[in-house]
């Protein structure tokens, strides 16, 4: 078995909703219920579901951001959240991140050397200015940007080159995970394979795992090992990405599967409902049931009142689902 | 048969910045029939949206339409603001992209689609009422919950992109024009939205220009493409058509660039992932567009002749008295792996 890069066991994490009145009771709404994920070192795991589906909040507990109220993060094998500042600097060498909008998240006032030198910087204190140089050219190099970039601005790139300074800039501190929130959204679709075809050989090259969150189903079954559907805070289906696409046993996943424009499929095939399109809420508690319960095709009694566990289809492969 | 609804030829957008002029869309020759639907596919940058802006007549200042633009036979480029007036949301309606942005955070909803109709149409206030009542129930937004005067930020994404649909069909405009409406959405709400615009131009017969960078979208949902490249149209015909044999070397780039693609080809269980074909450089940008095929420099076939002149919209064959044209020196023959 290879070694498990990262892991986090029943994160659950709640925000307090602002209450109606001073005197009413505070309620909270819960956007991850208990989330268990697993990836092996040099292997990549995506992470897909629609928005609210609580897929960014997870990236930032696992990046040590956002602080969850029960479970454990586990990166190379430490528990991130029981680290002092000293250790938690220490290993967030180990991890960084990329960020969906290449324009929001680099800053225009600082030239590309300081942007990708600022990891050092902050985590590294003590190295040598010529270290430094030098590693600021080993990822310029390695993510396919010529050296005289390091002197320029962000606005004199374009949005595939930005993404690429995101991507070096993550990678100056040698990390072995990398989160990627959304990496190649806000990219056009030529421009979006050449950073995806980017990220897979970097990642061959220097051995990287990528937690790759996206809502584009072909993104990440271009780029990912495994996946693992999220939908309202739980992860609903998880198993390796093509057999999980190419035969969803989850009725979630058959939806979202189903759901994205296919070429060739010729003219829309059109279901016709009646009434207004429903769509599951968050809930503030832990009720009992299956949260897809409401729209779900296959909806039994028993879907109503227990909530389903993680059923193995094969032994790398499961399903939230009572009938999966 | 009649005229066309909607015929341009050879018409271009300048831009002019300081005494230099740039044409953002160049020579677009284009119509489009009642009823009919046409895709337009494209990156950024590819003029697209500038064509679908220059039809509202809602270009940037200092844009400025040359060329033949003429919708139901009157010539719109130049038209004085007071009479384009009379067209916009009335003949003519826009789905915007973002409807976060595209609607007025400061007015219910009932009141934003009743305006359409008491301002073009003349009807008194409660008349429009009612008629945006019945448009909310049709684009799947029932009374009581959605009552008409909600604001924006109580919806959700998906049912103010339904909002924007009932604004732009109240009217009963001959022509929808859709910029990416569904890109800021869910997949699962998308294909709500895209179900409910089928339904809606099957049942009021308005024409549809959907402009798109999804080729899944507009595989499903057009019956024309027209795939543009730097300001210029460079393959137009059947979708089905178009999709079968693509002859530019960019529309097969872009297609093959697409995860799509990468997710019909079964992938082989061993070792390894393959890589998407990226289509290597960047789009060049209006300012410095060659002289010659603009797609020269990206393109994996291009011969001496491809640098020496911008190619026509030649023919490559006719599909259903449609034809299929791609403006490329050495199209391709393959036909494209379904």
């Amino acid at each position: 078995m290879t070694k498990t890069i990262l892991k986090t066991t029943d994160l659950v994490r709640e925000y307090d909703l602002p209450r109606p009145s001073i005197f009413s009771k505070q309620s909270r709404l819960r956007v991850l219920h208990g989330v268990s994920i697993e990836l092996a070192a040099g292997q990549s795991l995506g992470i897909v579901g629609e928005s609210g589906s609580g897929k960014s909040t997870l990236a930032r507990a696992v990046m040590g951001l956002e602080r969850p109220q029960s479970g454990e993060v586990n990166i190379a094998g430490k528990d991130i959240y029981a680290l002092d500042r000293s250790g938690l600097r220490e290993a967030r060498k180990g991890f960084q991140a990329i960020f969906q909008d290449p324009y929001g998240s680099l800053d225009p006032r600082h030239t590309v050397r300081t942007i990708i030198s600022e990891p050092i910087v902050s985590l590294e204190r003590g190295t040598s200015t010529a270290e430094r140089e030098r590693r600021i050219a080993e990822v310029l190099e390695a993510v396919g940007l010529p050296l005289a970039s390091a002197d320029k601005y962000p606005h004199e790139f374009s949005g595939g080159q930005r993404q690429r300074i995101a991507i070096a800039r993550a990678l100056v501190t040698r990390p072995s995970l990398i989160v990627a929130d959304e990496p190649v959204s806000a990219l056009d679709v030529s421009i979006q394979a050449q950073v995806l075809n980017l990220m897979m050989d970097l990642q061959e090259k220097l051995g990287l795992s990528y937690l790759f969150i996206s809502h584009d189903l072909g993104v990440v079954r271009a780029i990912t090992d495994r996946v693992a559907v999220m939908h309202l805070g739980r992860i609903v289906e998880e198993g390796p990405t093509n057999e999980v696409f190419d035969n969803p046993r989850h009725p979630y996943t058959q939806a979202l599967v189903a759901a994205v424009p296919k070429p060739f499929s010729g003219r829309r095939k059109r279901v016709r409902s009646d009434g207004p399109p429903q769509t599951p809420v968050h809930t503030a508690t832990t009720a009992a049931g299956c949260a897809y319960a409401a729209v779900c095709p296959r909806r039994q009694e028993i879907c109503l009142t227990r909530t389903p566990e993680a059923k193995p289809v094969t032994p790398a492969w499961s399903a939230r689902c009572h009938f999966a | 048969m009649t005229n066309p609804l909607l015929h341009m030829a050879g018409m271009s957008v300048e831009l002019s910045a300081g005494k230099s002029q740039v044409d953002i869309v160049c020579d677009i020759d284009l119509e489009l029939n009642r009823g009919e639907r046409l895709g337009i596919v494209g990156e950024s940058g590819s003029g697209k949206s500038m064509t679908a802006l220059a039809v509202m007549g809602l270009l940037p200042q200092r844009m400025r339409v040359r060329g033949e633009l003429l919708f139901d036979g009157r010539n719109l480029a130049g038209l004085p603001e007071a009479d384009y007036c009379g067209y916009r949301g009335r003949r003519v309606a826009m789905i915007f992209q973002e409807p976060m942005t595209a609607l007025n955070p400061v007015k219910s909803i009932g009141a934003q689609i009743a305006e359409g109709r008491r301002l073009h149409l003349g009807e008194t206030k409660t008349d429009a009422e009612k008629k945006a009542r019945a448009l909310l129930d049709r684009v799947g937004l029932p009374a009581p919950r959605f009552d008409l005067d909600l604001y924006p930020h109580q919806l959700s994404g998906g049912q103010r992109q339904r909002v924007m649909i009932a604004m732009a069909i109240a009217c009963e405009p001959d022509l929808l024009i859709a910029d990416e409406p569904t890109t800021a959405l869910d997949v699962t709400v998308q294909a709500q939205i895209l179900d409910l615009l089928d339904e809606l131009i099957e049942d009021t017969g308005t024409a549809l220009m959907l402009i798109t960078h999804d080729l899944g979208v507009v595989s499903e949902m057009t019956d024309r493409i027209a795939v543009m490249y730097a300001g210029r149209i460079i393959e137009t015909g059947r979708t089905d058509d178009v999709f079968a044999h693509m002859a530019h070397p960019y529309a097969r780039g872009l297609f093959a660039a697409s995860p799509h693609a990468a997710a019909l080809a079964p992938r082989p269980t061993g070792e390894g992932r393959p890589r998407l074909n990226a289509i290597p450089g960047i789009v060049p940008d209006p300012f410095g567009r060659p002289p010659h095929c603009s797609f020269a420099e990206r393109c994996s076939f291009a011969e001496a002749d491809c640098r020496q002149a911008i190619p026509a919209l030649d023919l490559i064959n006719t599909d259903e008295h449609v034809p299929h044209r791609a403006a490329c020196f050495h199209p391709r023959e393959r036909m494209v792996a379904p």
